[in-house]
C-alpha cells in the first residue's frame, strides 16, 4: 500500500475497512514522514519520491497542497535539486544564530520550554514513553524528542497494532491504540503546528514547504481516525 | 519509503531495568530554571534590548550575535566570488577560478569542452565522477557545473516540463511524474575563450617558457622522465634534487610538478604522475627552447652529492 492512501483510507475508517491495512498504511505514512524530516534527501530517496504517486483531493485541505507543492517540485528535480534540497534542509532545521529563533529546530523541547532549549521536560517524557513501550534509541545520538523519533514513535506502535489485530488479540490492538492517541494529544499536537509554521517561514523551496504542510494534515487525519476508532470501541463497550 | 519499517532510531529492548528507571526519575526531578514561572517568550522585544544592561551571562542577550533575525537585509546576501560583476568579464572571472582552484582545473576544463555543443546534466554527471576518481572532491559535478556558470563559462538550459498526468485508481485522481528532467549545460563564448586559450599551451609557455625559463633544463628533463613512465612525487623530487640549478636557491621537485600540473603537461592519476597529450607536444617546444637558451651560470656548479643528469644520460 503506497503511503499517500493513509489520508484516503481514512475516509471509511472505521467500519468498513481492514484494519489491518490501515494500521500498516498508517505506518508508512510516518516511516515517510520521519525519513523526511530527519536527515536531507539522497539520490535513491529523490528517485523514490518522484515515483511516488500525488492524491489531488484527500479531504484535507493542508494535505492537498502539501502534496501539490511536493509534486510542483519534484516534477522539475533533476541532479542538482539533491545539493537545492540539503541547503534548504540546514536553512530550514539548523540555520544559524544562537537565540533560538533562526530556524524551525524540530525539537519538542525548544517548542515547549520558556528558553527554547534542547533537552528539557518533553526529552524526558518522550524518554519515558519509549521505556514504557519496550523502546530504546539504537543509532540516534540527539535528543529522543526529535520530530522524527516521534513520528517514528508512532510507526513501531502502528506496525504492532497491524500485528495485534491480525493475531485478533482485541484487547492489546485497543491499548496500543489509546497510547498512540495520547501521544499524538500530549505531544506531536502539542507542538507540530508551531514547528509546521517556523517550517513554511524558514524554508525556500516548495519542497520542503509541501513537507511541513503534509505532515499538518497527516497529524489532523491521523487524530480523526484514532479518535473514531476510539469511538468505536467504546460504543461497543 | 526508503525504509518504511526501518524506526531504526528505535529498537526494541526487554522489559524496563531497574537502572532506567532510576534515571528516567533523575531526568524528571531536574528542574534548572524553577524560578522563571513568569517567563514569557512572546514578550521579549529585539528591537527594545538595552545592551548596557545585559550581563555577560544572560541568556536573553542576542544582540551581539548575529541572528537570521537582527542581521540587516543586504548581508545575507552574497555575490558569488568569481563572477563577471566580481572580475570584470566572464574570461577574467574563469581564469582567476582557474588559478585558485589548481587541483580541479583539470576537471574545470574538461567540462567547459565536454559542454562545448551542450551535453545532458546526466552525462556530466557521469562523466565528472569517472574523472574525478583519482582526484576526489567534496564538490558534487554540477557543484563544480555551478561554480562554472556563476563565472560566466556555462549557461543551464532547462528543457520543459511535461504536462501534468493523472491516474484515477478506485475513484481517487492522482498525479504522476511521467518525465525526468535532464538539463542541458552549454558552455558560453566566454568559456570557450578560455578553454581554447588554457588548452592550446599558452600558460605552460608564459610560466615556463618566459618566466622559469631559468630551469627550462629541469623541466625538460622531468617531462622526459614522466614522458617515459608514469612517476611518484618522491621519484621527482629524488630527481630534481640531483641538479646543480636546483641547490641554491634550493628548488624541491614539487615547484615542477605544480607548475606543470597547473598548466595541464601532467595530471595525477592511479597513484603516479603522468604526461598529458598537451605536454606530449608541449615538450618538443621546450626540448628547441632549452637547446637556444644561454648556459645559466649557476648550472656549471658541480654538485657535491650527486651527478648532473647530463652525465647520467
Amino acid at each position: 500500500m503506497s503511503t499517500e492512501e493513509i489520508i484516503e483510507i481514512s475516509e471509511n475508517a472505521p467500519e468498513e475497512m481492514d484494519l489491518v491495512e490501515l494500521m500498516s498504511a498508517r505506518a508508512q505514512g510516518y516511516g515517510m514522514l520521519a525519513r523526511l524530516l530527519r536527515v536531507e534527501i539522497d539520490a535513491p530517496t529523490l528517485k523514490e519520491l518522484q515515483g511516488m504517486r500525488f492524491p489531488t483531493a484527500t479531504g484535507n485541505a493542508k494535505a492537498d497542497e502539501g502534496y501539490r507543492q511536493m509534486f510542483e517540485y519534484l516534477r522539475r528535480a533533476w541532479d542538482d535539486s539533491i545539493t537545492e534540497l540539503a541547503i534548504d534542509f540546514v536553512r530550514t532545521f539548523i540555520g544559524h544564530g544562537v537565540n533560538g529563533y533562526s530556524a524551525a529546530y524540530p525539537f519538542e523541547s525548544v517548542y515547549t520550554s520558556e528558553r527554547r532549549l534542547l533537552m528539557q521536560e518533553a526529552r524526558a517524557e518522550v524518554l519515558a514513553a519509549f521505556r514504557e513501550n519496550n523502546l530504546k534509541k539504537d543509532r540516534w545520538t540527539e535528543g529522543e524528542d526529535h520530530i522524527a523519533l516521534e513520528l517514528e514513535f508512532m510507526q513501531r506502535l502502528s506496525l504492532r497494532t497491524a500485528e495485534a489485530i491480525a493475531a485478533e488479540n482485541d484487547d492489546e490492538a485497543i491499548e496500543l491504540v489509546r497510547r498512540q492517541y495520547a501521544f499524538l494529544q500530549d505531544h506531536l499536537l502539542n507542538w507540530v503546528p508551531m514547528f509546521v509554521s517556523d517550517m513554511r517561514m524558514f524554508a525556500k523551496t516548495v519542497f520542503y514547504k509541501g513537507v511541513a504542510q503534509m505532515l499538518m494534515g497527516f497529524l489532523e487525519e491521523d487524530e480523526a481516525v484514532l479518535t473514531a476508532l476510539l469511538e468505536s470501541v467504546t460504543e461497543d463497550e | 519509503m526508503t525504509e518504511p519499517n526501518s524506526a531504526d532510531r528505535l529498537t526494541n529492548q526487554p522489559n524496563g531495568t531497574a537502572q532506567a528507571q532510576d534515571e528516567l526519575t533523575d531526568a524528571l526531578e531536574l528542574d534548572l530554571y524553577g524560578d522563571d514561572d513568569e517567563f514569557d517568550p512572546l514578550e521579549i522585544d529585539y528591537n527594545d534590548i538595552d545592551q548596557e544592561e545585559m550581563d555577560d551571562d544572560n541568556p536573553y542577550d542576542t544582540i551581539d550575535y548575529p541572528t537570521i533575525r537582527n542581521m540587516p537585509e543586504e548581508s545575507r546576501h552574497h555575490d558569488p566570488v568569481y563572477s563577471p560583476a566580481a572580475q570584470g568579464s566572464a574570461q577574467a572571472a574563469v581564469q582567476l577560478m582557474l588559478k585558485r582552484n589548481p587541483a580541479r582545473r583539470p576537471v574545470l576544463l574538461s567540462i567547459m569542452g565536454l559542454c562545448e555543443e551542450g551535453c545532458a546534466s546526466s552525462v556530466v554527471t557521469e562523466r565528472v565522477t569517472e574523472w574525478q576518481k583519482d582526484n576526489l572532491s567534496v564538490y558534487s559535478p554540477m557543484t563544480l557545473c555551478r561554480m562554472l556558470e556563476r563565472a560566466g563559462a556555462l549557461e543551464l538550459e532547462m528543457p520543459e516540463v511535461s504536462e501534468e498526468h493523472e491516474v484515477v485508481e478506485d475513484g481517487v485522481v492522482y498525479l504522476e511524474i511521467t518525465d525526468s528532467v535532464d538539463p542541458v549545460w552549454r558552455t558560453t563564448e566566454a568559456g570557450r575563450e578560455v578553454y581554447e586559450q588554457c588548452t592550446q599551451g599558452a600558460e605552460f609557455r608564459e610560466m615556463v617558457l618566459v618566466r622559469d625559463a631559468r630551469y627550462l633544463e629541469v623541466y625538460q628533463a622531468v617531462m622526459e622522465r614522466i614522458a617515459d613512465e608514469p612517476r611518484t612525487k618522491q621519484d621527482i623530487e629524488d630527481f630534481v634534487a640531483t641538479f646543480p640549478i636546483c641547490q641554491k636557491p634550493l628548488r624541491f621537485g614539487n615547484h615542477f610538478l605544480d607548475i606543470l600540473e597547473a598548466t595541464d603537461a601532467i595530471i595525477w592519476s592511479d597513484h603516479a604522475w603522468r604526461i598529458t597529450d598537451l605536454g606530449r607536444t608541449l615538450l618538443e617546444e621546450v626540448r628547441a627552447a632549452a637547446k637556444d637558451a644561454p648556459a645559466d651560470p649557476s648550472a656549471s656548479v658541480p654538485s657535491p652529492s650527486a651527478p648532473s643528469p647530463a652525465k647520467e644520460a
